[in-house]
């Protein structure tokens, strides 16, 4: 006989709690550590911080939840503003970008939103994939799959030319933490535009 | 932020990373963190039927990390993500660790043996009151060959009934099917070693990509070297596969037997066929009777390209693109799996892809055969060779031949009256049988039935009724609800024994770590229960899973599935044999039915005299195998006005069936985290329903609440949902319509419509 278990943890152990415990670790696993984006239809980070009006009209009209406010450290230029965490939520880049058409403060901009909000890296030290783990959930959920990150010799490879930046592929990426991080554009969005 | 900061981030993320993707203890490493603690047992990978090599690192009694084992010939190292994660669910808080009994509708502690002392009195009451026919056994894939053998023999050799199956009838049984009537004998002729030497592989009714990774991995590094490897997709479905795909066939659902038999008239019309090989090694077969060369050839004019076309929506022009493909290829591969046999005539549909080998003689030679796909780790081995099927016994043999009973009645120890001439109840006849109380009492092992059967709305309501008893080493699960009792079943890494995988190769795993809590190895509960319910004499003697192997190794000396010369010692020391191995010095068998497989060799010169290949299978006559002339037939349920949409089911790389396994990693669960359907965009479009929205997919089963997902992976008309999770389960709206050959059942066709939710 084994050692007697109480009825509350019985419970909820015949309730799923555990299920519901791994559930709710799944969606934090590697959060943390991750680098944010601007929100799309932003220009540098400068001129972003400069304009935005931190109304966060952008924040609740987007309907991923995929903008939220930085708060990880108050020492950050960019505490309190927008910003994405592809980790967390990716940016589905939608057709009609309600963000931007919600932004009344010109930070972002409708002319702007095809400029990307980054670059996928694939992180070879940590990436299966380059581990003989074969692992394909990066090219098999880019919205660009096959254009912007490609299996090439069983290994994901960035076209750094065709990548949005959307960070999907950093939502899903099953390392514990993100093998494939975003470069943030903030150099490329000065410099595309 | 600053370029300090930023660097700071990214080191320390990456340090984390790889300490804890155990990056130190992947291939490559110079300085590897658990030298000298962590001990590696050689062992084989719990999902899929790939049966990939790998290494269990024990450190403390405990599970620690898994890596894939650079010796073994299947996977030579690789391994998948979901290989890489079961350490998670060896220690996953889901483990089941002690019995209980539901009373009141509330589930009670109670130790194993008093468990098992109050199914044995249930199923001797159940037994003496409606007889033996009342109880079943519903078994897996997923068990060990030694498991499946003790539940075969407590059920069909003791208590008497053939009520005992397993879900390998929801997946292979129409790949069995298709084996015996084309080849004679059940299980691909050729290996996995042929992919390497293949010049065009016919992919068919397989996402290999995802639900085979490792194989997919092998085929994709082998066109990479040899850039004029040919790859021909046959999928409604674009999928992840197709990244190697140089041509793909689209058609819709259930309508891809027209376009096989048209491959085949093209092939002899313009001369690819191997005229010689037909002669001597072919016979042709409409449904019943015998027919000839000729009567073949008139009975596929009808199958013009242009037919095949309009049948299936595939342009004429591929059709004819991809049977030069198959035609022209110096070796040719075929790979199906669920695609082909989970359908109404997915045993049609099998011959009908052999038919192509064995009319270009692309069949027995390196780089050539017609090979399916098993879904589970044992499948083949535990359910196909060891028996796991109520029309079956041990080692490839029948119930319903006189002669086979005797063998196994002497070997089990019973009185071969005992075992009925006829075969029980399948797998959905069984779970009908239990809706309609006609069984009354039901053991099932490792596997998840309440998620799992097609339909599956419709059979808890006998699983509710009946009494019910789960084996499982996970809990809960949408089956365990309906429990009386749950025994908790050691998993593996906790138990030894044996997984039988695509490629006849048996593999032993053995035990490192002591079961969780009070888990006890379901072979071991199968026996006491066994010797509870009266049948002490016949269960005593196994002491071991060895004793189990040796006398079920004993069972297979002499057939064509011939595992005598696998002992365990042998096992342990080698990545596995492929059967037929017949003495302890047999290095095992690359090829059969040719030069090279021990029966083959051994059978007499006159029989084998200008013939390459002998079929000597059971269901064979005279060394011939057969081209079948079946006729074309679609889906059980067409689309119609009411519901205009094909839905179609299958799985993502992350996760592996039920998800009861794979849903312990967060990791994969942060990957794909919940079902979805996808769309086609051009349907969306219609219906007004954007990327991520709720929508409501009915059939006329049921209907379901689930994001979409608008992507032009489906062809237009037709969706699809990866059937996962319990809770957005696909085979709520599933068709429980059954091939009458295989009975497997229709998973991948049923017709559908979507609404905004
Ligand atoms: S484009 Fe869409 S998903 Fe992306 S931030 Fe804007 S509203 Fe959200
Ligand atoms: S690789 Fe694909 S998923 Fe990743 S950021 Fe670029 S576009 Fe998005
Ligand atoms: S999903 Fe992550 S681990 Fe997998 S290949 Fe992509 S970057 Fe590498
Ligand atoms: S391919 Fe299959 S057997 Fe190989 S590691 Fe992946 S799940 Fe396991």
């Amino acid at each position: 006989m084994s050692e007697p278990i109480s009825r509350k943890d019985f419970l909820k152990e015949v309730f799923g709690f555990f299920r519901t415990e791994v559930e709710k670790e799944s969606r934090n696993i590697g959060i943390a550590a991750d680098s944010f984006l601007l929100p799309p239809g932003a220009g540098g980070q400068d001129e972003f911080l400069q304009t935005c009006s931190q109304s966060y009209q952008c924040v609740s009209v987007c309907p991923y939840q995929a903008i939220e406010v930085f708060r990880n450290d108050p020492q950050d230029a960019r505490y309190g503003y927008p910003v994405i965490n592809p980790r967390r939520q990716a940016c589905y880049l939608c057709e009609d970008f309600p963000c931007i058409s919600a932004c009344k403060s010109g930070a972002l901009r409708m002319e702007r939103k095809t400029i990307p909000l980054g670059t996928a890296v694939v992180l070879k030290d940590i990436c299966f994939s380059y581990k003989g783990i074969y692992c394909p959930s990066c090219v098999v959920k880019c919205p660009l799959s096959g254009i912007a990150i490609s299996m090439v010799d069983n290994k994901p490879v960035v076209q750094e030319e065709e990548c949005t930046g959307c960070g999907i592929c950093v939502q899903v990426c099953p390392t514990e933490q993100p093998a494939i991080r975003i470069k943030p554009s903030t150099q490329n969005r000065m410099e595309k535009r | 932020m600053t370029v300090s900061r930023r660097e700071f981030l990214k080191t320390s993320a990456a340090a984390t990373a790889a300490a804890s993707i155990g990056v130190n203890l992947l291939p490559g490493m110079k300085n590897n963190l658990f030298a000298g603690q962590v001990e590696w047992h050689k062992s084989v990978c719990r999902y899929c039927g790939t049966g990939c090599g790998v290494m269990v690192g024990t450190k403390d009694g405990k599970v620690v990390a898994v890596k894939g084992d650079k010796e073994n010939t299947i996977n030579r190292g690789h391994l998948c993500v979901k290989a890489f994660y079961l350490p998670k669910a060896v220690n996953s808080k889901t483990r089941l660790k002690h019995a209980m009994i539901k009373k009141n509708g509330k589930f009670e502690k109670v130790t194993v043996d008093e468990a098992l002392d109050f199914v044995a009195k249930k199923f001797n009451e159940i037994r003496q009151k409606h007889g033996a026919n009342a109880l079943a056994f519903y078994g897996s894939g997923q068990a060990e060959t030694e498991e499946t053998y003790m539940a075969n023999k407590l059920w069909k050799g003791c208590i008497g009934t053939n009520n005992m199956e397993g879900n390998p009838r929801l997946c292979m049984a129409s790949a069995v099917g298709g084996y015996l009537t084309s080849l004679g004998a059940d299980e691909p002729a050729g290996t996995y070693q042929d992919i390497e030497q293949a010049k065009f592989f016919m992919l068919i009714g397989s996402n290999t990509a995802e639900a085979h990774p490792i194989l997919f991995e092998r085929i994709m590094r082998h066109k990479t070297k040899n850039p004029d490897v040919q790859i021909l997709i046959i999928d409604p479905r674009k999928t992840p596969t197709d990244q190697v795909a140089d041509l793909h066939l689209f058609p819709k659902p259930g309508y891809d037997l027209a376009i096989l038999h048209a491959m085949a008239k093209i092939i002899i019309d313009e001369g690819y066929a191997d005229e010689e090989f037909i002669k001597t090694s072919v016979i042709f077969k409409d449904n019943k009777n015998k027919i000839d060369y000729a009567g073949y050839k008139e009975f596929l004019k009808k199958y013009t390209p242009e037919y095949a076309s309009q049948r299936s929506g595939v342009p004429a022009e591929d059709i004819i693109k991809a049977a030069r493909m198959f035609g022209k290829a110096e070796t040719a591969m075929s790979l199906w799996t669920m695609g082909i046999n989970q359908r109404t005539r997915g045993v049609w549909a099998n011959n009908l892809i052999t038919n192509l080998h064995l009319l270009t003689g692309k069949i027995g030679k390196p780089g050539c055969d017609s090979f399916s796909l098993t879904g589970q780790p044992n499948a083949c081995g535990g359910v196909r060779e060891g028996g796991g099927l109520c029309h079956l016994l041990p080692g490839h043999r029948l119930v319903v031949k006189e002669k086979h009973r005797q063998q196994v009645a002497k070997v089990w120890g019973v009185p071969v009256e005992r075992i009925q001439p006829k075969p029980g109840k399948h797998t959905v006849a069984m779970f009908e049988a239990l809706n309609k109380g006609e069984i009354k009492g039901i053991y099932i092992m490792c596997t998840n039935p309440a998620q799992s059967l097609p339909n599956a709305s419709k059979y808890w309501k006998g699983l509710e009724e009946q009494f019910v008893v789960v084996a499982e080493s996970f809990f809960p699960t949408a089956t365990t609800k309906y429990a009386d009792v749950v025994l908790p079943s050691a998993f593996w890494t906790e138990k030894e024994g044996v997984y039988g995988c695509t490629e006849r190769r048996s593999q032993y795993m053995p035990k490192v770590k002591d079961p969780e809590g009070d888990a006890v190895w379901d072979a071991f509960l199968l026996r006491d229960l066994g010797k509870k319910m009266g049948f002490v004499k016949e269960f005593e003697k196994y002491q071991t899973a060895q004793d189990i192997w040796d006398e079920y190794r004993g069972l297979t000396k002499g057939q064509d599935m011939d595992l005598w010369g696998a002992t365990y010692d042998r096992l342990k020391k080698v990545r596995g044999l492929t059967w037929p191995v017949p003495s302890e010095d047999h290095p095992g068998t690359y090829k059969r039915y040719t030069d090279g497989d021990p029966i083959y060799d051994a059978l007499p010169a006159e029989k084998k005299k200008g013939r390459r290949m002998y079929f000597y299978g059971p269901k064979a006559k005279d060394g011939y195998a057969t081209i079948w002339a079946r006729p074309d037939k679609g889906p059980e349920e067409p689309t119609d006005a009411e519901y205009p949409l094909a839905l179609s089911t299958g799985r993502v790389m992350e996760h592996w069936h039920t998800g009861t396994m794979t849903m312990t990693a967060p990791e994969l669960n942060r990957a794909v985290p919940k079902a979805y359907v996808e769309i086609n965009p051009s349907d969306a479009k219609k219906m007004g329903i954007n990327n991520k929205d709720q929508v409501v997919v009915e059939t006329r089963r049921g209907s379901l609440e689930i994001e979409a997902r608008v992507i032009d992976r489906p062809i237009p008309g037709t969706i699809f949902i990866p059937w996962h999770w319990e809770k957005w389960m696909a085979n709520i709206l599933t068709i429980d319509a059954f091939d009458p050959g295989s009975k497997e059942p229709e998973y991948k066709v049923c017709a559908a419509r979507i609404k905004k939710a």
